[in-house]
Parts: C-alpha cells; sequence; structure tokens
C-alpha cells in the first residue's frame, strides 16, 4: 500500500475520533519510520476511530504555510482536544501517545 | 450557548488561555530541541515563491540508490548542456566511462540530424514542464543507439537545469523483434500439414502442430513424446532416449521408417526425420512424422497388382505359344493332307472338288498365318537377350532397305531418310517397327513409284520419327482401327498379310513409353508417326 495515501477510519468526522496529518519528505528514512510508528499505534489502540492524512511536502510544498511546517517530520493532532504538534520519527511510543492523548 | 455569568467566563478563558500558551511553548521547545538533536530530516524554509525544503545530509539516500541503479540512463545537464552529472547506465550506453561523460557537452552523444531534435525536445520541456522523444545517440565509436529522451527542466540554485531520462531502445526492438518471430513461427508451425514437435532435452513435447495433436489423437504438450507416440523401429522400441542422444550427436536423421501401433487397428507406418535443437539446458531436437500408411497400402497393392499381371502375362504367352504351337501342328497336317489329296487325285476328282480342296488348303494356310502372326504379337516386345537397349535408327533403316532389296529394286522405289538419332530401343525391336512401316509403305502402292521419305523430330521430350509415303492412304474413318490386331481394311486378295504388322509396331512403341498414329486421305498417301525415348549418355 503506499505509505502516502490516506488511511480510512469506519467514521469519519464522527465526535471523538482522532484526526491526524502527518507532514513527510518523500522517502526519506525518517519520513518512512515515522509513518510506519504512527500507523501502528493508530491501529493498536484507536481502530476505526481515526483519521490519518499523510501529505509530502516535496510534491505538496504550499501546505507546509497551512500548519506553519518548519521541519520534517511533523505530525498534526487536530481532533479532539486542543492542537498538538509532535517532531521527529515517533520512535518513542509513549511520548506518541501521550501527544494523541491515549 | 449557556449563560454563564461574566466574571466565572473570563476566569475560565483566562485558564484556558494559559493552558494553550503553556502547550505552545512546549510545542516550540520541542521543536527547537528535536532540531537541534538531529532528529528531522528535513527543514521548511518561506521563500518569496513558496516554501523551500531542504533535506538534511543522508536523508535522500533512497534517491541516490534509484538513480545509480535503475535500468535507465539518467543525466542532469546545466543550461548550457553540459553534463554534470551521468548515472552509470548513461555512461554504459555510450561505451564510455562516467569521468569521461562527466563535464561533457551533450552534443558530443549527438548526430547532426539529432541536434535539431535534441534543442526542439528542450524547448518544448521548459515549455511545457516535461517533454519526451525518440531519436539516435551516437558513441564515440560511431554506434548509433536508438533512444527514448524524457526531458524535466529543473531548477536548482537560481540555475535552469536539465534532468533527462534515456531509455535504450534497441532492447525493446529487439524484444519485438523476437516476439514477432516467436509469434510467426508458432503460426507457422501450428499450420503445418505435417505433424511436428519440438522436445526439449528432458523428453517433454514443448511445442506442437496441429497434425501431431490429430496424428497422436491426442493433445500433446507437455507430455513425455514416448507417452503420444510410443513408436517402434524393425520391431523394437524406439526410444526418447535414442532420438535425445542422435540430437545431442548432431545427428540429423532422415526418412527413418516407424510403426505407431493404434489402440483400433493396424499399426500406422511413419516416416520420421529428426534434427537437433539447442535449448538452455541442453539439447533437444524437432521430429517430423509423416504418415505414409496410404502410401504404404497403395504401392503394396500396385506391387501385387503388377505381380498378378505379370504371372497373368506369362500365362498368357504361355498359353498363346502352346496354342500356336499345339494348333499349327493339326493345321499342317490338314494342309499337307489336303494337298496330297489334290496331287493324288486331281485328275480323278471333278472339277469343283479341286475348288473346294484349295479352298480347305487356303484356309489352313491362312490359318496358320494367323497362328503364326498371333504368336509373333505375344511375343513382340519382349526384352530380347542382348540386353542394351541402344540403336541407332540410321543403321536400322539400312538393313531393312537391304532386307527389301530386291523389291525396292523391282518396283522402282526410292527410301530417303534423314540423319536420324540414336533411341532407347532395343534393335530387335525397331528393326521390327521399321520393316513393318517401310514394308506397308511398299506394299500399299499406288499407280506412281512409291517414295517413302523417314524424318525425325522433337516431341515431348521423346523423339518422334515420321515415315510418310505416296501410296493408297487410309480413311480417317480408320485412322484408330488400323492398329488393331487383325483389322484388315482390304479384303484377303488383294493384298497379303494378317493385319498384325500395325498391331504389333503399336505394343513395341508403347513399351517405350511412345504413341503411334497415322495422318492420311485416300489418295494422298500416309504419314505414319511414332515417339520413342532418346538415348541419353551416362551422366546426363
Amino acid at each position: 500500500m503506499n505509505p502516502k495515501e490516506s488511511l480510512p477510519s469506519g467514521r469519519v468526522n464522527r465526535r471523538g475520533s482522532h484526526q491526524l496529518r502527518l507532514y513527510v519528505a518523500g522517502l526519506t528514512p525518517r519520513s518512512l519510520r515515522a509513518i510506519d510508528n504512527v500507523r501502528r499505534v493508530c491501529e493498536a489502540e484507536l481502530r476505526g476511530r481515526y483519521r490519518l492524512e499523510v501529505v509530502d511536502i516535496y510534491e505538496k510544498p504550499l501546505r507546509a504555510i497551512e500548519d506553519q511546517i518548519v521541519a520534517i517530520p511533523t505530525l498534526i493532532k487536530q481532533a479532539p482536544g486542543l492542537v498538538r504538534r509532535m517532531i521527529g520519527d515517533m520512535s518513542e511510543t509513549s511520548l506518541l501517545r501521550q501527544g494523541l492523548g491515549l | 450557548m449557556n449563560q454563564v455569568p461574566h466574571a466565572a467566563r473570563s476566569r475560565v478563558t483566562e485558564r484556558d488561555r494559559v493552558q494553550e500558551l503553556t502547550a505552545r511553548l512546549s510545542e516550540a521547545e520541542e521543536t527547537i530541541r528535536a532540531i537541534y538533536s538531529g532528529e528531522v530530516d528535513a527543514v521548511v524554509v518561506n521563500h518569496p515563491s513558496g516554501p523551500r525544503v531542504y533535506t538534511l545530509e543522508g536523508a535522500d539516500h533512497p534517491y541516490r540508490v534509484m538513480v545509480e541503479k535503475m535500468h535507465e540512463g539518467t543525466v542532469t545537464l546545466s543550461g548550457d548542456r553540459l553534463i554534470l552529472y551521468s548515472n552509470p547506465q548513461f555512461a554504459h550506453m555510450m561505451e564510455s566511462t562516467s569521468e569521461s561523460v562527466a563535464g561533457a557537452e551533450f552534443e558530443k552523444f549527438l548526430g547532426p540530424a539529432d541536434t535539431n531534435l535534441f534543442t526542439a525536445l528542450v524547448e518544448a520541456s521548459v515549455a511545457r514542464g516535461y517533454s519526451t522523444g525518440e531519436l539516435d545517440l551516437r558513441t564515440p565509436s560511431g554506434t548509433i543507439v536508438p533512444v527514448r529522451l524524457s526531458v524535466t527542466p529543473i531548477d536548482v540554485v537560481g540555475m535552469q537545469n536539465l534532468c533527462i531520462l534515456i531509455s535504450d531502445l534497441r532492447e525493446q526492438r529487439r524484444n519485438e523483434a523476437i516476439l514477432k518471430e516467436e509469434r510467426l513461427s508458432r503460426l507457422i508451425l501450428e499450420q503445418a500439414g505435417e505433424a511436428i514437435v519440438v522436445i526439449d532435452p528432458h523428453g517433454m513435447i514443448v511445442r506442437r502442430s496441429e497434425s501431431a495433436n490429430r496424428l497422436a489423437r491426442s493433445r500433446v504438450l507437455m507430455t513425455p513424446f514416448h507417452r503420444m507416440f510410443p513408436l517402434t523401429a524393425s520391431s523394437r522400441p524406439f526410444e526418447t532416449s535414442h532420438i535425445l542422444s542422435a540430437a545431442r550427436d548432431g545427428q540429423h536423421i532422415q526418412g527413418l521408417e516407424v510403426a505407431m501401433p493404434q489402440p483400433d487397428g493396424d499399426p500406422r507406418a511413419l516416416l520420421v526425420s529428426i534434427s537437433p535443437l539447442a535449448f538452455d539446458d541442453g539439447i533437444g531436437c524437432v521430429v517430423t512424422l509423416t504418415d505414409i500408411t496410404e502410401r504404404k497400402r497403395s504401392e503394396e497393392a500396385l506391387a501385387r497388382q503388377a505381380g498378378e499381371l505379370s504371372h497373368s502375362n506369362s500365362d498368357l504367352r504361355q498359353f498363346a505359344y502352346s496354342a500356336s504351337h499345339d494348333l499349327r501342328e493339326p493345321l499342317r497336317q490338314l494342309a499337307v493332307f489336303s494337298e496330297l489329296l489334290q496331287a493324288k487325285y486331281r485328275d480323278q476328282l471333278p472339277a469343283d472338288a479341286n475348288v473346294l480342296i484349295q479352298h480347305a488348303v487356303d484356309s489352313a494356310h491362312r490359318m496358320e498365318g494367323l497362328l503364326k502372326d498371333l504368336l509373333a504379337y505375344t511375343q513382340a516386345a519382349d526384352a530380347p537377350q542382348d540386353g542394351v537397349a541402344s540403336s541407332d535408327a540410321n543403321r536400322v533403316i539400312e538393313k531393312t532397305l537391304s532386307i527389301f532389296e530386291t523389291q525396292i529394286r523391282e518396283i522402282g522405289a526410292r527410301v530417303d531418310h534423314e540423319f536420324l538419332p540414336v533411341l532407347a530401343v532395343h534393335d530387335v525391336h525397331l528393326t521390327q517397327l521399321f520393316q513393318n512401316l517401310i514394308g506397308n509403305a511398299l506394299k500399299y502402292r499406288s499407280q506412281e513409284p512409291p517414295r517413302i521419305r523417314i524424318s525425325a523430330g522433337r516431341l515431348d521430350g521423346m523423339w518422334k520419327l515420321t515415315v510418310a509415303d505416296n501410296g493408297i492412304g487410309i480413311d480417317p474413318a480408320y485412322h484408330n482401327q488400323v492398329f488393331g490386331i487383325f483389322q484388315r481394311l482390304h479384303g484377303g486378295s488383294k493384298y497379303s498379310g494378317s493385319g498384325i504388322g500395325l498391331a504389333i509396331c503399336h505394343k513395341l512403341v508403347q513399351r517405350y513409353g511412345g504413341r503411334i498414329w497415322v495422318d492420311s486421305e485416300p489418295g494422298q498417301g500416309s504419314q505414319f508417326m511414332f515417339t520413342l525415348p532418346e538415348k541419353k549418355n551416362e551422366g546426363q
């Protein structure tokens, strides 16, 4: 599966489901690791209750302005709750879970 | 919206605000920390023309590997069309080293005819962001390499460069050509009238013609050869291993006769031809199987018929011989005693008695003559003891003329002949032919002195000889009949002979595959024509 495709969830926009956006830079090593780590945690703890969008900054550089991206990889949690951002390859699972509010 | 007291609202809002600010601060600190400790691959910097992504070292590793290892050639050209970078494949395509390619002008690898094409491609790519086209590149040693170029302009730190992907079309065309040939040969094979199979080094049938399926009465593809074709040669099994080892030795086998047993009925006779064929993993072969069962049957039937015919022929001859021999004896006795009777009692018998006896004697003589001729006819065209079928027609004519010498002189006849060929015919038979024809020409003469002319010409690959006379001629109505046995057009008294002469000529000529016929009108003379084979020299 193309890692850049948005992973579907069963219930989009349902109150309480996580809306995530991961900014990557093509096939750089940390980008690939970030995609892998985020997806794994989401499938393990949020199956069916999340929506993950992967944005390749090489393909769509203008998207960086939207969320004021400074460094890659960056994961933005838009919902639920306050907007949070995390930087790095998300290998620290505890930090990732904390950031996702889990 | 809930009605919250004003004071409470501002307290809630302030608390939220502090929380938000704290979060944002920690995020900003986190960002700085992550960048500082190298946990990021790239940073995004804003630029008048949009965000720019700056990749840190090591992050572009996958791309480098792709470019270096990919099958296509790729180069980056500067605005002046200098090769800034070339991957190993492009250098290889141009039969050069990467070092000698980098820094060279791209034009170096273009023939004069293709330079304009390339320029057009570049301009199109700048106009549309991408262009692609086919042209010929040229290696330093002069080899022409047809390629497809994909050209993309890229802007690198303010410079307009070109990224070009190069696909070698030779391989593609080679594959297409191979495929086309494959398709063609497969078509030919499938439609072949013969049963043809291709056997791999392990004895499996990997290709076959439709006829092969029909012969085996089954689908033969991907089955062992010996199972589909359990052949025997000289009553012994015809092993696939033999075929394959013969093929490995480079032997070509032609026209080997084998038998193929049938579930219903007699085995079929086949002719087998085998040619070696190289496979990647050893030597296989191409086997052609020709069904000759029908042909053999016809041949056998023909041989049987010929045998029967020969039998019946010799029976006939024996019969004719003994008939004529045994019949002639009593006839001769009859003639002799009648003549004795005549001689002894001529004076004592009445006149008509003599006449009657004379008739009896004449009949007996005639009968004897007929039997002699019949015998001559059955024996005519037999192979004589001296086996050489070669006869000089000139000499035969001379001999014949000397036989008729007296008669010719007496009636004032003249016989001319051209220079005649040597014929592939026995002397004895040619002599008989000319004796009969010349004899007839003299016998059936007209009022004028006979003029007989013998000539030769070519007809259908044989010699055609003509014996032309100025005799009484023959009515066209009887042109066929004259060659029948005992056919006489004229009553017994005026012309002697039993009418067997032309029948013998006919039989003789037929024996050698020729024909005999006559062209004639009453009062216009006759032309008898017959064809015989030419005597060819050895080695022709």
